[in-house]
Order: C-alpha cells, then structure tokens, then sequence
C-alpha cells in the first residue's frame, strides 16, 4: 500500500469490494451455467421422455384426482431433482474449479462493466456491517506499519498551509472554550522557567522598559494603602537592619542646621526633668575629667610661678633702687663724685 | 663679667645675707631634728628631748652655715639668698670663686658678719670680707625667667 493509498482509503475499500463481489457474481454464474449444462439431460429426460411415458401410462386412468396426483408427482419429483443436481453440482464444482482458471474465464467471459452498472453498490454498500468490519481491524498494528517520516517528508506543508484560510479557521474556533478547556497549572509545571530566563537577554529587555510610563501608571496611592505595614514592622529585623546602617554617613547627610532651626527648645527644655537628669548624672566623675583635661595642677603653677617672678622682680628693683640711695648718701656724706650708674664691676676706688 | 654688671649695694645684700640666714636655720634644724631622731630610733625607751645644748647648737649652726656658703659660692656663685635678689660671688677677676676661698670668706661671714656694712662705706660696694679674700658681689645681669604662657588648649 503507497502513501498516496492511505489518504485514500474508501477508494481502495470500495475497489476491493467491488473486485470480491465481481468475482462472487462471477463464480455463481459460471456454478450456474455449470450446472444447469450438468443438469439438462436430466430436465430432457424428465420432459421429453418419462412425461409423455407418464402421461400415456396414467392418462387415461387419472383424467380427474390422477392428474393432480401427477402433479404433486411431478412436483416432488422436481424437487428431488432439484436437490440431486445441487448436490452433484457441489462435487462437479469441487472437482472442477480447482482445475478452471477461474479469473480467466470471468476475465475472458463476464462483462464486469455491465454487471457493476447493474449493482445497487448503495444498497450494498447499506447492508454492510461497517461497525464490524471496522471493529475487526487491528488499526494499532496498521498504524505501526505506516511510515510517518515519509509520509511527512511528501507533504507540501507550505502548499497546504498556504491553502488554509487562517483567518476564517481563527474566526470559527471559541478561543474563550479553549482557554478555560487549557490547564495551565499542569503547563507550567512542564515549562523549564530556568531554562527560559537563562536564555533571555534581560538587559535588553530591561533597556526597552520605559520605567517613567510604569510609574507614572502606577497608582501608588491605592498600592500603599493596601500595604500592611504593621505586618511588615513586625516581620523586620531592626537590629540587624541598624546593625549595617553607616550611621556616620546618615548623620553627615542630614542637614542638622535646619533640624535644629525647626525644633522648639524651649518645649523640649519644659519637658526634661532636669532633677532626674542631675541625679543621674556622676558631678564626681565630670569633675574630676574636667580637671584633669584643663591640667589646673599646672595652672596653679603656673600662676604661682607668675606671681613669684614678678615679686622677686619688684623686690630686686626696689632693692637696687634702696642699693644706689645708701650709695648716694654716703657719696654726699664723703664728698665722694658717684658714678652715673652705679660703680663699674672692678673700677678702682674713688679717693 | 661684664661691663654692664655692677657690684650689690648695702641693701640687696643684707636681704640676701637676711635669706641665707633664714635657710641656715632651717637646714640646722633639719640636722637637730635628724640627730634627735636617730637618739630615738637607737633607743627609743631612755629618749629624752634633749635640753642645754646651746653650745652645740651654736656649733652646728656655725657648721651649717659655713658649709651651706661655701657650697654655694664654690659651684653656682650664689647662695638663695643671693639668687632671689639676683647678686653673685666672684673674684675680682670676675672668675668663679674656689673652694678655699669660699670657705674663708664664709667663715669671715659667719664669724664677723658685721664686716658687711663697709660695703656701704666703700666706693667699689665691698665688704671686709671681700677685701679679705679679694671677691666681689655683682648683680646678675641675666634676667629672672618670665613665667610661661599657658599653653594653648
């Protein structure tokens, strides 16, 4: 069977069936021929002799009844004839037909054009038990027989697909019945998403996104106002979150000057409790850091080394002062010329 | 020695002498003190404050003084007293005065202390000590320190 066959199977149904029952009408006809050659010297025997035979025998005695008994006579006698022929008929034809090309002589013989024209295959075609014939075929196993690949390879997809009326198919199928027909749970399940997304240029696609046009769609009023934020609080670790905040860089950003320029200090001082905040405060330990920052050990050295100096520097003075009146006392008292300044270290003595 | 260093007068002297007279005494009672606590350390039980110990004491006292002037003259020129009212001992030559000179003029100090007033009456401001042992007080030229600023904080 060709691929050409497959795509037509009731073509080749009907040509079978048609050659079996040629050949069927054939061979009946020829059994029929056959015997009614085999049975005519009976029919002369029975019509040209033993009737008229018959008929002198008991014509004249059975004018009336007889003649009916004759009849009924003749009839099982015909009967009887019948059956016999038949019977010879099948053993002529068991003998014969092995030996008859028997395709030949209905080939030779039978005028297979008439016979079908003169077939009801409708009629026929009607009393044949399609279900059946049907039931009785082992379609796996024809299946399996059938070469798919060649026969895909023959077809002229594009030719077909060019003859398809895309559109009109497109108008006629209820995409809505479809869609709700579709599991899509069971399609993504089989969808290697993995797969998909690795072959993906995402940058691409991601350069093609007017991020704007989104925003500017995104009704971020509703968005928000459907956010739990309670739920979303507790499920925070602030800890962890304030673990990793560059706080040093948070302060840096934040412009303190205007922070401070808005806050009320005068509320803020009125709600301190400044007594709870001196009685926890360690005055001791402040103390005792801020002197030891200022170093007042040291001022006090300081300022006493000062104060030293500057006696010590009066004292001399006044002392040198006293040094040159005594000295110009007693130049005076002994008439003695003294110096502008003092005697010089080593001058020698004035008479 | 300088030309712009000029020798004490009477005054500046007698208050440095007046100084060095307060630091004998205290360095004298130092040593008293130390005695009477070695007799109590030795033996504590039979200690008794000790009383009538006026010739010692003027013995110490004449020791401790001789020995603190010399000291001071022999290696800085100057005892405290000298250095408070800014006055230095030299020889005349304007070098630093030795040991035995300053020893002797110390013992000369401790022993006739009024020889201090011929500074008043001599025209080069020196006293018989001074004469005696050929030195010289001199105001120190080199100024008393200024205190120092704070340091900026």
């Amino acid at each position: 069977m060709g691929a050409e066959d497959v795509g037509r199977p009731a073509r080749g149904d009907a040509g079978a069936g048609e050659a079996a029952v040629a050949v069927l009408l054939g061979a009946g006809a020829l059994a029929w021929r056959v015997a009614d050659r085999v049975t005519a010297p009976a029919r002369w025997l029975v019509g040209g002799i033993a009737r008229p035979i018959a008929g002198a025998l008991v014509g004249p005695v059975a004018a009336g009844p007889t003649a009916a008994q004759g009849r009924a006579l003749r009839a099982q006698w015909a009967v009887l004839l019948a059956r016999t022929a038949g019977h010879v008929a099948r053993e002529v034809v068991a003998v014969v037909l092995p030996a008859l090309d028997l395709t030949t002589l209905v080939l030779k013989h039978v005028d297979l054009d008439r016979i079908a024209a003169a077939l009801d295959l409708d009629a026929a075609v009607a009393r044949v038990d399609l279900d059946a014939a049907v039931a009785r075929v082992d379609l796996e196993a024809a299946v399996a027989r059938v070469d798919i690949g060649a026969i895909v390879d023959r077809i002229d997809l594009d030719a077909i697909v060019a003859r398809v009326a895309l559109d009109a198919i497109v108008e006629r199928i209820d995409l809505d019945a479809l869609v709700a027909r579709v599991d899509i749970g069971a399609i993504v399940d089989r969808v290697d998403v993995d797969g998909i997304v690795a072959r993906v240029d995402l940058d691409a696609v991601v350069a093609r996104v007017d991020i704007g046009a989104i925003v500017d769609r995104i009704d971020l009023d509703a968005v928000a106002a459907r956010i739990d934020i309670e739920a979303i609080a507790a499920r925070l670790d602030l800890d962890r979150l304030a673990a990793g905040l560059d706080v040093t860089a948070v302060v840096d950003r934040v412009d303190l000057d205007a922070v401070a320029a808005r806050v009320d200090a005068d509320r803020v001082v009125a709600r301190v409790d400044l007594d709870a905040v001196v009685a926890r405060l360690d005055l001791v330990g402040i103390a005792q850091s801020v002197i030891d920052a200022i170093d007042l050990p040291e001022i006090v050295r300081e300022s006493t080394g000062a104060l030293s100096s500057d006696a010590v520097r009066a004292v001399r003075a006044e002392s040198r002062r006293a040094d040159d009146r005594v000295a110009g006392l007693f130049d005076r008292l002994l008439r003695r010329t003294p110096y502008p300044d003092g005697p010089p270290a080593g001058a020698p003595a004035l008479p | 020695m300088t030309a712009a260093e000029r020798p004490a007068g009477i005054v500046t002297r007698i208050l440095a002498a007046l100084i060095d007279g307060v630091v004998v005494a205290a360095l004298t009672g130092a040593v008293f003190g130390a005695v009477v606590a070695g007799m109590f350390v030795v033996n504590p039980v039979s200690f008794r404050w000790p009383h009538g110990l006026l010739a010692e004491a003027s013995l110490v006292t004449v020791g401790v003084a001789v020995g603190y002037l010399t000291v001071g003259w022999a290696t800085a020129g100057r005892t405290v007293g000298g250095a408070v009212l800014g006055v230095r001992v030299v020889a005349n030559g304007g070098a630093r005065l030795g040991w035995t000179r300053s020893a002797c003029r110390a013992v000369l100090c401790v022993l006739v202390p009024l020889g201090l007033l011929w500074v008043a009456v001599s025209a080069r401001r020196r006293s018989v000590q001074d004469l005696v042992v050929r030195s010289t007080v001199l105001y120190d030229a080199r100024k008393v320190p200024a205190p120092r600023a704070p340091a900026a904080r």
